[in-house]
């Protein structure tokens, strides 16, 4: 997949990193978009091939009456969790930003400083995000329901760690942006307006 | 001042002006009431501070009508008496209770409500409830839950208020303790009261401990207290001079035993799960905890001729919601805190575990890989689809036992059915009645034997009140109430119980032949022994027995100030 040429500008000027609270807030609106584009998909797959949460009746006034099929929770994991990187990867490649990203007013940068990653850095970078571990802890919470809140935990513990060292880091990058070489910078005020409080580094790569 | 019986020599005679004999809220109300006056009091306690088994055992007996709850521990003998396992329930008798009714043979009191008026309020401080209003469109204004829309000529709810738990030990220990008139006598047990040989006076009462000291109070008057079966059981004990006992000149002492019967009698299937009840359970209303319960209008009654009966609701919860509140988890959470005091930290991090687990029921049921915990879309679909009580019987399933408990305990849950439990303010009979048994206590006292009885009118009341109350819910349109009693039967209920309410052993009438204490509690024929609490009700009344004998007590100690002054 190319990247489009409109995001390949080498911009030499001031760089001014994006700041924690507009990353944040791009990310909860991810969240969101992402959040419905799942619901509506598996509705779809509901509909298709059964629903994954079955109720034993709606008459029915005993207990345990809301029934969970756990090889339909694997298999709807297995398909958000495609639907997360072909989101992030697509937009990333093609548009140098997510959605949320975008509408905050971020862009991603790769090694060289153009605008956008190559699939292989956006795939890397979306994997070390985090959403895999999500995956990792359905399938160990299905195969062994005890687990799963040591799973969870593992995920959360993670997520702290992308914050403390992309906190920690001069130019704002967490482990995975690192992995994946990106840097994430703002591109209009917007994101001042949310919060930045990103470094500013002159002609930076 | 506090005195031990077992300090006392043995052979010791004291002297008081006034001998109260037990300590339970009737006797504690009437020292109360006049601590800090000139009047010696002399409060003769049998128990110690706390439940002592062989002081509890001299209350057993036994019981040879209908079943009725172990003698023993159908009332606590020791400082505080039966306000230690007291429910808190308040409500004060209607007018009506005090009237004589044709229809209802031995009913009617020598006085009458606004006789007891000016001391409900005295009463209320003592039990501990906040306020004196009892009208239930008073109300209605404090409280958001709504009784039954009843036609007022059909059904009424009448409103009961419930002392919060750390309010009804009724003690009043250190007030006593520090009155300069009152010594409170523990461990001390009135065996006899003995009158001169004409029995118009009572001369004293011979006091025994379980350690075998015995010694007497003399006093110019003397209140016995000591509850609705031990009051009859103790003068008819006193038979030195006259083998009938104290007091008992028409063979009245110990008759008329009443209670307030309650079974299970009949099924309310609400037509819609969601029809708000909460009114007619107990629930806070403004600053109080309150509780509706169903009866009849005074003048329907007296149309029917019906002695009152009054409905209490049982609720049965939604399966779900049941068993989440029994749930085991529940158990877990509340133990936490107690864990974590005795330093038991292995069970702490079970049960937290156990907590864990189930406040993360949710998270089964969102999508996985949502970065937002999102519900799956036909989980979303069934709730929308279910009408509320249905949908609310789904919180225990997909929020977990805790959530579901927690809901229940917050808001109510639905309700499946309700049981109409009845109450019945039954029948004056002179065959139920306490008498002394054959067996003897450690003092050598004959027992105490209780032979509880109704009659066909409690029966026939208890069923044409249900189906006049039935109707008016069918009319209403809120259910059916489907009636389990068989009023042809001859058996009650097999799930009958009383509410330890003991009334009618030493009724209170002006006429000598029918009543064993007059207007003031005096009983007659003697000058100077009274009688406190429920055993001088005629008729055991709609109210709560606690806090109209409280009132009545006040009563009793302002005619006692009056007399010994």
């Amino acid at each position: 997949m190319e990247r489009a040429d409109a995001g390949a500008k080498r911009t030499d000027q001031v760089v001014v990193y994006a700041g924690i609270p507009a990353r944040i807030a791009a990310y909860f609106v991810d969240a969101v978009i992402l959040s419905l584009l799942f619901f509506a998909v598996l509705a779809v797959l509901t509909l298709v091939i059964g629903p994954t949460v079955r109720f034993v009746s709606p008459l029915d006034v005993l207990r345990a009456r809301v029934v969970v099929d756990p090889g339909r929770v694997v298999l709807d994991a297995l398909v958000t969790t495609a639907l997360s990187a072909a989101y992030f990867a697509f937009s990333w490649n093609r548009m140098g930003a997510s959605p949320g990203q975008w509408l905050l007013g971020l862009r991603l940068r790769d090694r060289r400083g153009r605008i956008g990653l190559g699939v292989r850095d956006a795939l890397i970078r979306w994997a070390l995000l985090g959403p895999p571990l999500g995956l990792i802890a359905v399938i160990v919470g299905t195969l062994a329901p005890l687990l799963r809140p040591s799973a969870i935990a593992v995920a959360a513990v993670w997520q702290l760690i992308l914050l403390v060292t992309t906190t920690r880091n001069e130019r704002k990058q967490g482990i995975h942006d690192r992995a994946a070489g990106s840097t994430v910078v703002t591109s209009s005020r917007l994101a001042d307006r949310v919060g930045s409080d990103g470094g500013v580094a002159a002609g930076a790569p | 001042m506090l005195l031990d019986a077992r300090t006392i020599p043995d052979g010791a005679q004291l002297e008081t002006d006034l001998c109260i004999i037990g300590g339970g809220p009737a006797g504690i109300t009437v020292a109360h009431a006049l601590a800090g006056r000139s009047t010696r009091i002399l409060l003769l306690e049998s128990g110690p501070d706390e439940y002592d088994d062989p002081t509890q055992s001299l209350y057993d007996g036994e019981s040879v009508g209908l079943p009725y709850y172990s003698l023993k521990f159908s009332r606590l003998r020791f400082f505080g008496g039966s306000a230690n396992h007291w429910g808190g329930y308040c409500m004060p008798h209607q007018a009506a209770d005090f009237e004589a009714r044709t229809w209802i043979p031995h009913s009617g009191w020598p006085i009458g409500e606004m006789d007891l008026a000016p001391y409900y309020p005295r009463a209320a401080e003592l039990v501990g409830i906040d306020t004196t209003r009892f009208d239930l469109d008073w109300w209605i204004t404090q409280d958001q839950d709504r009784p039954l829309p009843f036609d007022a000529a059909r059904a009424v709810t009448r409103v009961v208020q419930i002392v919060r738990q750390n309010r009804r030990g009724f003690r009043f220990r250190d007030d006593l303790q520090d009155a300069s008139n009152v010594t409170l006598c523990l461990r001390a047990n009135a065996l006899e009261i003995v009158t001169d040989d004409q029995g118009r006076t009572t001369r004293e009462v011979r006091v025994g401990t379980l350690e075998g000291a015995r010694f007497s109070v003399a006093a110019r008057a003397f209140v016995l207290a000591t509850g609705g079966i031990e009051n009859a059981r103790l003068l008819l004990a006193s038979n030195g001079q006259n083998p009938a006992g104290v007091g008992n000149d028409h063979d009245l002492v110990g008759r008329f035993f009443g209670e307030h019967p309650r079974f299970g009698a009949a099924t309310f299937v609400p037509t819609d799960r969601a029809i708000p009840l909460g009114f007619h359970f107990p629930h806070r209303a403004s600053l109080s905890t309150i509780e509706g319960y169903i009866g009849l209008p005074r003048e329907l009654q007296r149309r029917e001729e019906l002695v009152d009966v009054q409905i209490l609701m049982q609720r049965e919860l939604g399966p779900s919601f049941d068993d989440a509140v029994d749930a085991p988890v529940v158990r877990d959470a509340l133990a936490l805190p107690r864990n974590l005091t005795q330093g038991r930290l292995d069970e702490f991090g079970s049960h937290l575990a156990n907590v864990v687990g189930d406040l993360s029921t949710f998270q089964q049921f969102t999508v996985p890989g949502a970065p937002l915990p999102i519900p799956y879309p036909e989980l979303v679909g069934e709730v929308l689809n279910r009408n509320t009580a249905d949908r609310l019987e789904l919180i225990p399933a997909i929020f977990g036992d805790l959530a579901g408990a927690a809901y229940a305990q917050l808001y109510g849950a639905p309700i499946t059915t309700a049981i109409f439990r009845t109450r019945i303010d039954q029948a004056p009979n002179p065959e139920s009645r306490v008498a002394l048994g054959t067996e003897r206590d450690a003092f050598g006292m004959l027992r105490g034997q209780l032979d509880w009885q109704l009659t066909d009118l409690d029966r026939y009341s208890v069923r044409r009140t249900l189906e006049i109350i039935g109707a008016e819910i069918g009319r209403l349109g809120l259910g059916r109430l489907q009636i389990t009693f068989d009023a042809d039967g001859q058996a009650w209920p097999e799930d009958m119980s009383g509410g330890y309410h003991h009334a009618g052993t030493t009724r209170m009438s002006a006429d000598p032949r029918r009543g064993v204490v007059d207007g003031n509690c005096r009983v007659h024929g003697l000058d100077n022994l009274y009688i406190a609490g429920s055993s001088v009700f005629p008729t055991v009344g709609s109210g709560n027995p606690t806090y109209v004998l409280v009132a009545l007590a006040l009563r009793l100690a302002d005619h006692l100030g009056t007399v010994l002054s």
